[in-house]
Formats: structure tokens, C-alpha cells, sequence
């Protein structure tokens, strides 16, 4: 499709014309981390976090979402709905693994049978400005999943860094008609070659594919594996992994109000926290950490397979980052894929 | 095994939003066991145009919100041959279950459903049918029992063996259902109380020993045993003796749930979600799975 050059210096005008129309998401100072949240002016963009400490689900999937308001007296009960949205929204600088999360949770959310209307309606008014990663960090290992820092799959349109200027690509009917405007150019040969030559450095600082197809397979032999008795000896259940990790989209439901007046919510939630699968009779499916770390790799790198011909994982490394006792996702990869 | 069936919902925008619960008014309650630990509500649908939608079958669920307290899932212990309101009873045991036994007749609860597969009804045309049942998880055999009943359904099925225990018998749910099954020629009904009671003259026993003493033939049967994890524990080995393969073996699983339609994450097992892939599986799905459950 299109592809076009913009200086670095008309960048932000550009990114201002967009904040006229859209509500735009980006990664922004929040107290001292990084976060995607809506910006009001192109200065507020950060533009050199990679990972941003929440991801950007948190748009389309919010952290807590009011579902309805409900009253009821004795002869009527009334919903509200909050699933209406009215005003499109730029994702602005995505990331290509967070992208590919958001493809992985749409095929959750977006069955034939059952939309959640909550989530498609925001996502169906979610444009995707992607940006490619010419320095990918230490902890990024989405080669490993069948992503890469210049994966295309899932944006509207993508920026690619040459240096003085941006190389933007459309890819999609929306994404061309946001390519317009003051200080979009031809792209030249040149731009072409260079965005070409930082795809490939970025690609020689990754570290080398896994098997996904082993994995899954030796994880098949795994259900009672001493292998999670080591990695639960460790683990604090602390759930950050799954928390905050693009693909997971395990959510609660509560009741916040009283018996005539309030509102039904969901919030995230995760399969690391005993609660999540404790009964009301005392008994709990998962009763240990050994049951609910190997929950968490199995659902990725096991049933996600069976279910959707993808794996529940796009190495962005965030669990890498901020597991406090540092357990490693590419470790215990390395070590099942080497498993007998 | 998983044919959808219709399910009426509230839409905004002409898309039908799942999580929206129906209105449903309580027309009666019933006290079904002598601790009164198990109430039996029958809720009609307040408005009419809600019932002329809700189509579903034996073994399916439904989410029952009591509004600010939360929801729960339960079994359908109406069938879809029994006209009139649709029927859930209730083990009191938590927060929403509470609240549910504190309501009154007359009150506004809120219902999302039908839910989940249901029992495989066409597999089981042309053959015997044994259900095994204990405690309070008889709900949904109520409404495969009606179902099978039904002049209607009848015929298209062979014998009708039903085995089912509680501890005591102020413990066994749908006596009136019981006592007019017992009345009976085309199905045979086989209860059983864990201890000898005064005026008891039925079967004494746990539920796999009567299962072994009653001995149905697997001969083209099926048999659904639904139950407390023990009792599932120690009849599978029963049924496996008398010749069931793992096929022919259906249960329904609980596991803790909140959306209902696979969206969530909580009732994940193996590749499967009970939700929305279940409740209901066969034996043999159930031996691949992880024992998370
Ligand atoms: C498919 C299915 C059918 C069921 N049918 C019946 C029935 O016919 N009659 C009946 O009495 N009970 C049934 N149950 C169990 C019933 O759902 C729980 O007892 C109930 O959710 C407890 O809710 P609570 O708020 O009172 O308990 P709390 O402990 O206060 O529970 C809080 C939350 O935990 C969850 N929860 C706790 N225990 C369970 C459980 N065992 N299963 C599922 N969710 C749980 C619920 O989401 C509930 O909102 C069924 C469960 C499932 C999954
Ligand atoms: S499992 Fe870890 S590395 Fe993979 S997507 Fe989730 S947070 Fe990122
Ligand atoms: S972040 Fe680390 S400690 Fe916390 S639950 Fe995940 S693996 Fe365990
Ligand atoms: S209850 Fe939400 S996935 Fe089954």
C-alpha cells in the first residue's frame, strides 16, 4: 500500500491534526512510568518507551469498565447500558507485539455467537499508528512468537524511523486516508533502503526463534511435571505477569451497589490469585501454585494452540521486566522446549 | 453436542449484548429439603416477549443476578416440555445464593441464558438411559427425566433407569416428581439413603453400590451421572465393570464461572471452557483433561 516520508519536525503537527478529531491513546508519562493513556498535545508522547507499563488493552479492554447501572423498585427493573462509544480513537505508536495482542484478543472477544459488545464497540472505533522498533530491548523476544519489531499485522498505519524522517505506510483503507495532508512526501528509494536496513539490525539484536510447535508438544507430556514445582517454589503469585500482560484477558464481574441502585463492573483478573477458582463449597480446582503457574503456560503455549492456531504470547517481555523475583518467560521456554 | 439454541437478549444498536440479564419476577418459592438449605424458585419472565424467545434444552444453565449481590450459575431444573415458569434450586451457600434464599415471592431477579451445551439428546435417541444422581446436583436430571418423558419424546427413547441418592430422606429434592415417576411403568426409579431411616423401605446405600446392585446393562446405554466429585469418583469404576465405555459416559461439571460465554477465562480447562464447551462432556473428554475440576 502507500507508503509516504514525513520529516521528523512535521511529526507532531501531524499527531495534532489528529488529536482535532480523535481521542488519542499514546504512551505517556503517568507518576514515574510509562503508560498508554490519552494524551492532549503531541508534546506529552514518549517516544522512546518500547514497552509501556500497562499495555494498550487497557483502551479497548479498560482495567475496570462499568458493564451497566441498574434500579429496581418492585415493578421494574432498569438497565443502562455503557456499551455505546461515540468518538473514534488513534492508537498512537503501538507497538508490533502489543498489535498482535490486540488480534489474539479480538478472536476471544469477537466470537460469531457472542460478541462482547463492550469491547467490539470501542475496538471497531480503534484505529492502530504503529511503530516499528529499530533497538528492541534486552527482554524482547517477539521472533520468537512469529512476531518482529517491524510486524505490520493488525495497524492501520506504521511509522518506520530513517533517521531525519518517518517512512509511514498504509495499510488499510483508514490508514491511507490519515496519510495525508501538510508534510507527507513521496517516499524515495533511498527511505525504502533505509527503512529496510533498520528492520535488519533490529532483527540481529533478537535472539534466535524457538520451536513454538516443540514446545506445545512437550508441554502436552507435562501436566505432572516436577517442572512447576520449581518455578512455584519461586513464584509469589503475585499475578504482575498476567496482569499486565497484552494478550491475557481473564476478567471478574461484581456488583457495586445496593439492592435497588448501582452498577455491574468487570475488572481484570488473573489465573495466579487462589480466589480465582475457589468454589463457595471451600473446594478449588487449582488449589497450589504448581497448578496455577503451569495454568499460565499451559493456556499460552498449550490450549491457546488447540483453540486459535496461536500462541497466548507475543514476547513483549513486560512479565520479564516486572516479575519481582525475576522468573524468566524465555528461560522456562528454553528449558521446556529442551525437556525430554 | 454443542447445537446452540436461541437465547432472547436485550439489544442497543441491533447487537444482542450478552452480559445484559433478562428481568424475571419470582412466582414461587419452595422449600425442598428439611434443613431448608435448598429452595426451589420458579421464575417467570416479566415481560412476554422474553419467553416467546428462550429456547433451551436439558443440562443447560443460566447466570441469575440479584442485583447488587452478584450472579451465579445454575442448572435448569425445568424442561423445555413443561410449560410455565422456569425452575432453579438453590444451595445456600454463599453471597448470592443467600440473598437468593432471603427473597421473596413476587421480587425482580435478573437471568442470562440459556447457557452452555446441554445433554447430547439426539446421541441418546433409540437408546436406554440410566441417570445417576446425588445430593442437591439432581437440577438438571429433573429436566433430561421430564424431557425423556415426555409423551412426545418417549418413545424415541429405550429403558429409563434413574439412581438416585441422598443422605437422608429429607435430603431428596422433587419428591413429588419421585413419587409420580415411582407410579410409573415406563421408567424405573431406584433411590437410596446413605443410612437406615424410620419408614424407609427403599434401597440402603451409597450411590455406586446401588449402581452395582441395580447393574444396568451398557447394552446401547447411556448412562449421565451428575453429583458430588466423590460420588462421580466411586461410580465411574461401577459403570466402567458393567461395560460403559468412557463414550457412553456423560457428567456435568461445575466450576466456578462468571461470563458464561467463554469470554472471561475463569472456568478454563485443558483446551476447554465449561461454559461454554460444557457443562456437559463425555467421559472420554474428560480423561484427556487435566484433573482441574
Ligand atoms: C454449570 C453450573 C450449574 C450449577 N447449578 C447449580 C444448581 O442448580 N444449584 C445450585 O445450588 N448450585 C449450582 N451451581 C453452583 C453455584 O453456581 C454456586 O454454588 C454459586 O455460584 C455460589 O455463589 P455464592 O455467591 O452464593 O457463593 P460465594 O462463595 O459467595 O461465591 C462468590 C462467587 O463465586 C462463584 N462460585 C462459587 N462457587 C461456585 C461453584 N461451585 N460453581 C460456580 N461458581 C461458583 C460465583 O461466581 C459467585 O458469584 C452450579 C454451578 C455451575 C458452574
Ligand atoms: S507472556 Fe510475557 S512476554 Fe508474553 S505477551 Fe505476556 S507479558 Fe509479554
Ligand atoms: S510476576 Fe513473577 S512472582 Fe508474580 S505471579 Fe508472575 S511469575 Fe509469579
Ligand atoms: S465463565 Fe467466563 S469463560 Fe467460562
Amino acid at each position: 500500500m502507500t507508503k509516504k516520508r514525513i520529516a521528523k519536525e512535521h511529526i507532531n503537527a501531524f499527531l495534532a491534526r489528529l488529536l482535532e478529531d480523535y481521542i488519542v491513546y499514546a504512551p505517556a508519562e503517568e507518576a514515574n512510568y510509562v503508560t498508554f493513556r490519552q494524551i492532549t498535545a503531541p508534546e506529552e508522547v514518549v517516544w522512546d518507551c518500547l514497552v509501556t507499563r500497562k499495555p494498550p488493552k487497557d483502551v479497548v479492554f479498560p482495567q475496570t469498565e462499568t458493564l451497566f447501572t441498574y434500579t429496581k423498585d418492585a415493578d421494574v427493573l432498569r438497565l443502562q447500558s455503557m456499551e455505546a462509544v461515540e468518538k473514534e480513537r488513534i492508537l498512537w505508536g503501538v507497538r508490533p507485539c502489543d498489535a498482535q495482542a490486540m488480534l489474539i484478543q479480538d478472536a476471544v472477544f469477537d466470537t460469531p455467537e457472542d460478541r462482547d459488545v463492550y469491547y467490539t464497540n470501542k475496538r471497531e472505533k480503534t484505529w492502530l499508528i504503529g511503530i516499528g522498533c529499530n533497538q528492541p530491548l534486552s527482554t524482547c523476544f517477539c521472533t520468537s512468537v512469529g512476531g518482529g519489531p517491524f510486524k505490520k499485522d493488525g495497524m492501520d498505519l506504521f511509522l518506520t524511523d530513517i533517521g531525519e524522517a518517518y517512512l509511514a505506510e498504509a495499510l488499510t483503507a483508514k490508514g491511507k486516508r490519515l496519510l495525508h495532508g501538510r508534510g507527507f512526501r513521496r517516499a524515495t528509494k533511498a527511505d525504502l533502503k533505509a527503512s529496510d536496513a533498520a528492520e535488519q539490525t533490529a532483527l540481529q539484536r533478537l535472539p534466535a526463534p524457538m520451536s513454538m510447535d516443540i514446545i506445545k508438544q512437550h508441554l502436552d507430556g507435562m501436566m505432572d511435571s516436577p517442572f512447576w514445582d520449581e518455578i512455584q517454589a519461586t513464584c509469589l503469585g503475585c499475578g504482575i505477569c498476567t496482569l499486565l500482560c497484552p494478550v491475557c484477558y481473564c476478567f471478574d464481574i461484581v456488583d457495586e451497589g445496593t439492592t435497588t441502585c448501582g452498577q455491574r463492573v468487570r475488572n481484570w483478573d488473573t489465573c495466579q490469585y487462589s480466589i480465582y477458582t475457589l468454589e463457595a463449597s471451600g473446594h478449588n480446582p487449582r488449589p497450589g501454585g504448581r497448578q496455577r503457574v503451569r495454568q499460565r503456560l499451559m493456556h499460552k503455549f498449550n490450549y491457546h494452540l488447540v483453540n486459535q492456531n496461536l500462541v497466548g504470547c507475543v514476547g513483549c517481555g513486560r512479565c520479564v521486566q516486572l516479575c519481582p523475583v525475576n522468573i524468566d518467560l524465555r528461560q522456562l521456554l528454553a528449558e521446556i522446549g529442551a525437556a525430554e | 453436542m454443542t447445537t446452540r439454541t436461541q437465547s432472547p437478549k436485550i439489544s442497543v444498536n441491533s447487537v444482542p449484548n450478552p452480559y445484559l440479564p433478562l428481568p424475571m419476577r419470582i412466582e414461587r418459592i419452595h422449600v425442598e429439603t428439611d434443613d431448608e438449605m435448598l429452595k426451589t424458585f420458579d421464575l417467570a419472565f416479566a415481560r412476554e416477549e422474553d419467553a416467546a424467545g428462550f429456547d433451551f434444552r436439558p443440562g443447560q444453565f443460566c447466570e441469575i443476578s440479584v442485583f447488587g449481590k452478584g450472579e451465579a450459575p445454575f442448572g435448569i431444573a425445568s424442561s423445555p416440555t413443561e410449560t410455565g415458569p422456569l425452575r432453579f434450586t438453590v444451595n445456600k451457600v454463599g453471597v448470592v445464593t443467600t440473598a437468593l434464599h432471603n427473597m421473596n415471592e413476587g421480587e425482580l431477579v435478573g437471568l442470562r441464558g440459556p447457557l452452555g451445551n446441554g445433554y447430547p439428546l439426539e446421541q441418546f435417541e433409540g437408546h436406554n438411559v440410566v441417570i445417576v444422581g446425588g445430593g442437591f446436583a439432581f437440577t438438571t436430571l429433573r429436566s433430561l427425566t421430564h424431557y425423556l418423558l415426555d409423551p412426545g419424546n418417549r418413545s424415541r427413547f429405550g429403558e429409563i433407569i434413574i439412581i438416585y441418592g441422598a443422605r437422608r430422606p429429607g435430603l431428596l429434592l422433587y419428591k413429588e416428581d419421585l413419587a409420580a415417576w415411582e407410579r410409573r411403568e415406563d421408567i424405573s426409579v431406584h433411590l437410596t439413603i446413605d443410612r437406615e431411616a424410620p419408614g424407609w423401605t427403599k434401597h440402603v446405600g451409597f450411590v455406586p453400590d446401588v449402581v452395582e446392585r441395580v447393574a444396568p446393562s451398557a447394552e446401547s446405554t447411556y448412562a449421565v451421572i451428575v453429583g458430588p466429585p466423590v460420588m462421580i469418583r466411586f461410580t465411574l469404576p461401577k459403570l466402567r465393570a458393567l461395560g460403559f465405555p468412557p463414550e457412553q459416559v456423560f457428567s456435568s461439571l461445575e466450576r466456578r464461572m462468571k461470563c458464561g460465554i467463554g469470554k472471561c477465562g475463569r472456568c478454563n480447562i485443558g483446551p476447554y471452557y465449561v461454559c461454554k464447551d460444557g457443562p456437559v462432556f463425555s467421559l472420554a473428554q474428560l480423561e484427556s483433561l487435566p484433573q482441574e475440576y
